[in-house]
């Protein structure tokens, strides 16, 4: 069972009072559902028909709550607060399909893309290797970035290009909204930090109508019904567009790397002794969210996946108790027997949005920063992160350098997280070459061992990649072996330091001729220090199996071999 | 590698210990501690001490010794975690007294 973070009120496995749970369901569910506003604007791109629009809609919205309902719940999904919104990397995939084959060609691409990101999860339990933490803490830093353009564009209320007569109102309100999320997830306790999102996006809103920034609802919102049956069609299955498979493959590899930052994100935030990304569960994460994409498919609605946004506000409330996310997913799943509630989040001031938005885009940054630097950084993971991320920032920066390239490759291309992530994965395995996993050097009696200890394993650690705090608590613990092996004379003027790292395990060895030692199951007398060779041989190898994980006593050949095991 | 301070509080002479505490630097202090008077009370100030070995065990078990042959205490005091845990492996933890913080052995041992 994870340790729960200090800064965390109720964990995954814990259960709020119903009564709340009832209420972050509702800020969660809210937020997701403000988010139908991409397949509004694929719909709009592609002159859908008004009811078209409506099954689009309706359909994303009820497969958006299943899908959030399964990915929580243990034993089919992850058990994670984890909650879905219309998937931004289907848009171009959309808009393209629909504007070229209507409804049936898009829900034929939709359904390539699930698969190609179900075959993706399917494998990822082998592909530990091309996901260390700095290639995720790379995908979680870049879901943070490419939230910055969509949240900074509603904070100061620019629909279309930035011009001179810029409307502060707006950035007004985001700002004031921001500033009471930051306030209460701060520094309140109890319910003020559990609704600290809907306490500060009810003020943004209040604000919003008093400065006059607020949207007016449409004439057509009185016209909708309170609660009506939900509508959903079968457009049929169309694949006949060789231009649009590729991207709709692609499309599907996008979100499956998104789903992985978010569920890493989440991991991350509800254990404080967090070592690596625990891929099984992303995993099934992943497969409750292709499931509910080929439903959208067939019902020809809009895919989702889940929600960068949802874990700032778990952040904010400090709860990443699975249930609420499993409510939220009910909750979406009525909303959808709701047209007049669905219109009235149409009109939320985006300004309010744009401000969690930005509150999302912070968290996210720093936990992908500190993922990455919680394993030593060599030269080539320097290189390797460093790079990723400016080649993410490029196509975000520079988009011009998009537009030229080939068409199918430009919904890759405009995702500074795909582009970030797929530069991590390829330099995380280029710079692999030439790096074995095992390394040693000799050490000899007029070397000092914390010394020889520091340097061999640190660099052996930046290497390797290993975890900051395994490598730190390794290195007392051996230099110690080395010096009472070679002070006691017990490895007669010199030894061998073999170290060994496998991801779960990093060992080192010491191999040496001479006598083996004995390592007592009851601690010896502090006297003994004060004894013979043999004696104080005893003393440290009781020290060195009480400090090290494991240690084992073997031979190598024809050499003695003591190893240090500490778990990574 | 190693720096060795002594200064006398009172009744109580402390030896503020920098650095590593090994077999290369524990002759050092196991030198600086022999030449110093063994009647009353000595504190090892261990606050800035980063590592210690069995070498520098060996010579904190050998000056409690001949303090407590004169009659006198031994104590340490300010361990960071990792040499704590030195401490508390090896059974000395139970032998010596252990203050968090000089301030505190100071008002104990006095």
């Amino acid at each position: 069972m994870p340790r729960k973070p200090s800064n965390i009120i109720y964990s995954a496995d814990e259960t709020p009072p119903l009564g709340t749970q009832l209420v972050l369901g509702v800020q969660h569910a809210t937020l997701a559902l403000l988010f139908i506003v991409y397949p509004l604007v694929a719909a709009t791109e592609a002159g859908l028909s008004f009811d078209d629009t409506q099954i689009f809609i309706t359909s994303c919205i009820i497969f958006m709550g299943i899908a959030t309902l399964v990915e929580c719940l243990p034993r089919y999904g992850s058990g994670l607060l984890l909650v879905q919104i219309p998937n931004m990397a289907h848009l171009p995939l959309a808009v393209q399909s629909l504007a070229a084959g209507g409804p049936a060609l898009y829900a034929g691409m939709s359904l390539i893309a699930a698969v190609s990101q179900l075959t993706l999860s399917r494998f990822i339990g082998a592909l530990r290797a091309v996901f260390p933490p700095e290639v995720c803490g790379v995908a979680v830093t870049m879901l943070g970035v490419a939230l910055a353009d969509p949240a900074l564009r509603r904070v100061f209320g620019i629909t279309g290009e930035i011009t001179p007569d810029l409307d502060l109102r707006y950035a007004m309100v985001s700002v004031v909204t921001l500033v009471i999320i930051i306030v209460l997830a701060i520094f309140s306790r109890g319910l003020l930090r559990l609704f600290a999102v809907a306490i500060g996006a009810g003020a943004g809103w209040a604000l919003a109508v008093y400065v006059g920034v607020a949207p007016q609802p449409a004439e057509s919102f009185a016209t909708l019904a309170y609660i009506d049956l939900p509508r959903l069609g079968f457009p049929g299955l169309s694949f006949f567009s060789w231009a649009l498979i590729p991207a709709a493959i692609i499309t599907g590899i996008i979100s499956a790397v998104d789903m992985l930052g978010t569920v890493v994100s989440m991991q991350r935030m509800d254990d404080a002794d967090w070592r690596r990304a625990d891929l099984g569960q992303a995993g099934r994460a992943i497969r409750a969210n292709t499931i509910a994409d080929m439903g959208t498919a067939v019902t020809g609605g809009f895919a989702s996946a889940s929600s960068s946004a949802a874990i700032g506000v778990a952040f904010a409330t400090g709860t990443t108790a699975w249930r609420v996310g499993a409510i939220s997913g009910i909750l979406m799943v009525l909303a959808a027997f709701s047209p007049r509630l669905i219109g009235l989040l149409t009109i939320i001031p985006s300004s309010v949005i744009g401000a969690i938005l930005v509150y999302a885009a912070a968290f996210l940054i720093v936990a992908g920063m500190e993922l990455i630097l919680s394993r030593r950084l060599s030269d080539r993971r320097i290189f390797t992160v460093g790079l990723a991320i400016l080649a993410g920032l490029a196509v975000a920066i520079l988009p011009e350098l998009v537009h030229i390239t080939p068409e199918w490759m430009q919904p890759i291309l405009e995702s500074p997280l795909s582009v970030a992530t797929a530069v991590a994965i390829i330099l995380n395995l280029i710079f692999r070459i030439g790096i074995r996993q095992e390394a040693s050097r000799d050490v000899t009696v007029e070397e000092n061992p914390f010394t020889v200890a520091t340097e061999f394993l640190e660099n052996q650690g930046d290497l390797w990649g290993a975890r900051r705090d395994v490598v730190a608590i390794a290195i007392p613990v051996v230099a110690e072996g080395v010096e009472m092996l070679l002070d006691t004379g017990v490895a007669p003027g010199k030894l061998e330091m073999r170290a060994h790292f496998d991801e779960e395990n990093f060992d080192v060895s010491l191999i040496y001729d001479g006598e083996p030692i004995a390592i007592p199951t009851h601690r010896p007398s502090p006297e003994d220090l004060l004894g013979d060779a043999q004696a104080v041989a005893r003393f440290v190898g009781y020290m060195l199996s009480k400090r090290a994980d494991k240690l084992v006593l073997g031979t190598d050949g024809t050499h003695q071999k003591l190893t240090l095991r500490f778990e990574h | 590698m190693i720096h060795i301070d002594r200064i006398v509080a009172g009744t109580i002479v402390v030896t503020a210990v920098k650095g590593r505490l090994d077999s290369s630097s524990s002759p050092k202090l196991e030198e600086f501690l022999a030449g110093a008077p063994h009647e009353g009370n000595i504190l090892l100030d261990f606050a800035e001490l980063t590592y210690i070995s069995s070498a520098g065990l060996r010579v904190v078990l050998k000056a409690t010794k001949l303090v407590r042959g004169a009659g006198g205490t031994l104590a340490v005091c300010g361990l960071i975690p990792q040499v704590h845990e030195v401490f508390d492996v090896s059974g000395f933890s139970t032998l010596i007294p252990i203050h968090p913080s000089r301030e505190a052995a100071l008002a104990t041992m006095t």
